[in-house]
C-alpha cells in the first residue's frame, strides 16, 4: 500500500460514518418520538448533526489531500458519461446541499414536521447512493479483489458499524452533559433507553456479520484464481497480524456490547456512565480503520 | 475506417538491452523515476523428467511495453476529468492542465502505462511520439532498438502483417481495453500453465 492511501482511508471511513450516523439519529428519533418531546429531541440532535457536517467537512478537506494537482480539482464531475469517480463525487455533493438544507430547516424546528421527515429520507438514500458509487469506484474489472460484492458490503457495514456507533456515544455524551441532565427528565431519559437497546441489538447481529464476512472474504480470496491468490498472499504474508488484531476488536466490541446490555437490563442507569461507550466506539473505530487500510493493502491489479 | 496506431513487438528477438527505454526517457526527458516505456523479463523453469534423469529446463523473455494506445481504453473511461482522451488516430494523451493527479488511471490500466510525476502532481504517459510522427519520423524507441523489435502503424496493416496476438505472459486478457498492440511472440511465452514464471524486474518497473 502507498503512503499516498492515507487519505483515501480516512475520506471513505469518514463519509461512511456521517451518513450512518445521520440515518441512526432518525431511526433514534423515530423510536422515540411517540413518547418524547419533540422539542427535547431537536435540542440533543443540534450538536450531533452539527458534528456530522463538521466531519463531512473534514473529509472533504482531506481526500482534497489524495489529489497531486487540487487546484484543478473542479474537473472532477468533468466526466459522469464513465466515471465512477465523477459520479461519486456528484453524489456527495447532493448528500452534502440536502444534508445543508435538511439541516437549516431543523433549526428552526416550528416548520412542518413531515417537510422535515421527506427531507431526511431524501438525505440517507443520497447519502447510501453515495456510498454505493463509492464502492463502484473500486469495483474495476482490472482489479479482482475489488470487483466483487465485498467491496459494497464492506461500506454498507462501516457506515452501520460506525454510524450507529458514533451515534449511541454522543447520545451519551450528551445526556451526561449538565446542560442538558437539566432538560431531561427522568421521564425523558428512559424513552431514550428504549433505542439504544433496539439499536444495540442491531449492532450485535452487525458485528456477527463483520465477522462472517470477514472469514468468507478470505476464503473467496484463498480459493480464487491466481490474481486472488496474490492478493490474499499480501494479505496472510504481510498483514496477518492486523487480521488477528482485528477480529479481536470485533470480539471485544461484541463482548462489551453484551455486558452492557445485560447490565443494563438492571438498571438503566448505565446510560449515564459516559466511558463505557466511548471505549466501546474506539475500539470499533480502530477496527474499522484497520479493515479499510487492508482493503487498500491488497490491492493487486492484473497485467502488468 | 477509424484510423489506429498501433505497436509491434517482436518478443522473440528483444535481447533486454532497455535501448528504447532509455531513448524514450531521453526524448520526454521524463526524470522522477517515470518509465512511460518499460522492459519487463520474464524468467521461469523447472526441473523436467526424462527417463532417469531430471534436468533443467529454464528460460527467460524480454517484454518491452508502453502505452498500447487501446481500442477500448479503461483509462479513459475511468478518468473523472477527461484528461485522458483519445484522438481519432487511437494515440491516448493525457491532458496535464486539467489532469487533478487523483491517479485513478494508474490503478486500472493493467498495462501500467500512466506514470505519476510527483514532481508535477499529474499523471504523465507515452504520447506515441505524436510530434515525430506529424514531421513522417518514428517514435524514438523504434528508431533506438538495436534488434529491430519495434514497429509502428497503422493497426490493420500491422495485423494483416504479423497476425492478432496481442497477449502473453504477463500481459492481462486482451479483451478488457483491446491493445492496439501486434507480438510475435518468444517462443517460451506462450502459455506453460505447468510451469513457473514471473516478472523478475520487478524493482526496475
Ligand atoms: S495501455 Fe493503459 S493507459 Fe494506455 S490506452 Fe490502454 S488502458 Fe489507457
Ligand atoms: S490522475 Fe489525472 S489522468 Fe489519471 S485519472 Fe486522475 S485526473 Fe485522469
Amino acid at each position: 500500500m502507498h503512503f499516498a492511501e492515507c487519505p483515501l482511508i480516512l475520506f471513505t471511513i469518514m463519509v461512511q460514518m456521517a451518513v450512518g450516523a445521520f440515518l441512526f439519529l432518525g431511526v433514534i428519533h423515530h423510536l422515540s418520538l411517540v413518547r418524547l418531546n419533540d422539542e427535547i429531541f431537536t435540542v440533543i440532535s443540534k450538536p450531533i448533526l452539527n458534528v456530522t457536517g463538521f466531519i463531512l467537512v473534514l473529509a472533504v478537506i482531506v481526500a482534497g489531500f489524495h489529489l497531486g494537482n487540487p487546484i484543478n480539482a473542479f474537473n472532477a464531475l468533468n466526466n459522469l458519461g464513465t466515471s465512477w469517480l465523477s459520479r461519486e463525487i456528484l453524489s456527495l455533493i447532493l448528500f452534502l446541499l440536502s444534508g445543508g438544507f435538511f439541516l437549516l430547516i431543523y433549526i428552526r424546528h416550528k416548520l412542518n414536521r413531515k417537510l422535515i421527515f421527506s427531507l431526511a429520507l431524501i438525505t440517507v438514500a443520497l447519502g447510501y447512493i453515495a456510498i454505493a458509487s463509492m464502492a463502484m469506484v473500486y469495483m474495476l474489472e482490472t482489479v479482482p479483489v475489488w470487483n466483487n460484492l465485498f467491496t459494497p458490503l464492506a461500506f454498507v457495514f462501516t457506515s452501520l458499524i460506525l454510524g450507529s456507533g458514533a451515534i449511541l456515544h454522543a447520545l451519551n455524551i450528551i445526556i451526561n452533559k449538565k446542560k442538558y441532565s437539566l432538560l431531561l427528565n427522568e421521564f425523558s431519559i428512559q424513552k431514550l433507553t428504549d433505542p439504544f437497546k433496539i439499536i444495540s441489538l442491531f449492532i450485535l447481529g452487525l458485528l456477527f456479520f463483520q465477522v462472517i464476512i470477514m472469514f468468507s472474504q478470505l476464503i473467496y480470496l484463498g480459493s480464487g484464481d491466481e490474481t486472488l491468490r496474490s492478493s490474499f498472499g499480501i494479505l496472510i504474508e504481510k498483514n496477518i497480524l492486523l487480521i488477528i488484531l482485528r477480529l479481536l476488536l470485533l470480539l471485544s466490541a461484541f463482548l462489551w456490547l453484551i455486558s452492557l446490555l445485560v447490565k443494563y437490563n438492571r438498571t438503566r442507569d448505565l446510560l449515564l456512565k459516559r466511558k463505557y461507550y466511548a471505549l466501546y466506539f474506539g475500539i470499533l473505530l480502530l477496527e474499522e480503520l484497520i479493515g479499510r487500510y487492508l482493503f487498500y493493502a491488497m490491492y493487486f491489479r492484473i497485467g502488468v | 475506417m477509424k484510423k489506429q496506431y498501433a505497436f509491434y513487438i517482436d518478443t522473440s528477438r528483444c535481447s533486454g538491452c532497455k535501448a528504447c527505454q532509455a531513448a524514450c526517457n531521453d526524448k520526454h526527458n521524463t526524470g522522477n523515476g517515470i518509465l512511460w516505456r518499460r522492459v519487463y523479463e520474464v524468467s521461469g523453469g523447472d526441473w523436467i523428467r526424462k527417463g532417469n534423469a531430471w534436468l533443467p529446463q529454464v528460460f527467460a523473455y524480454n517484454i518491452s511495453m508502453a502505452c498500447n494506445h487501446c481500442e477500448d481504453p479503461i483509462c479513459v473511461k475511468t478518468c473523472p476529468t477527461k484528461a485522458i482522451y483519445q484522438r481519432k488516430d487511437g494515440i491516448v494523451l493525457i491532458d496535464e492542465n486539467k489532469c487533478i493527479g487523483c491517479r485513478y488511471c494508474e490503478w486500472s490500466c493493467p498495462y501500467g502505462a500512466p506514470q505519476y510525476d510527483s514532481n508535477k502532481g499529474v499523471m504523465t504517459k507515452c504520447t506515441f511520439c505524436y510530434d515525430y510522427i506529424n514531421e513522417g519520423k518514428n517514435p524514438s524507441c523504434v528508431d533506438a532498438c538495436p534488434m529491430r523489435v519495434l514497429e509502428f502503424g497503422e493497426f490493420k496493416e500491422l495485423k494483416k502483417k504479423y497476425g492478432e496476438l496481442a497477449e502473453v505472459y504477463p500481459l492481462p486478457d486482451s479483451s478488457i481495453t483491446k491493445p492496439a498492440l501486434v507480438i510475435n511472440p518468444h517462443k517460451d511465452s506462450l502459455n506453460k500453465p505447468d510451469i513457473y514464471l514471473a516478472i523478475s524486474n520487478k524493482e526496475e518497473v
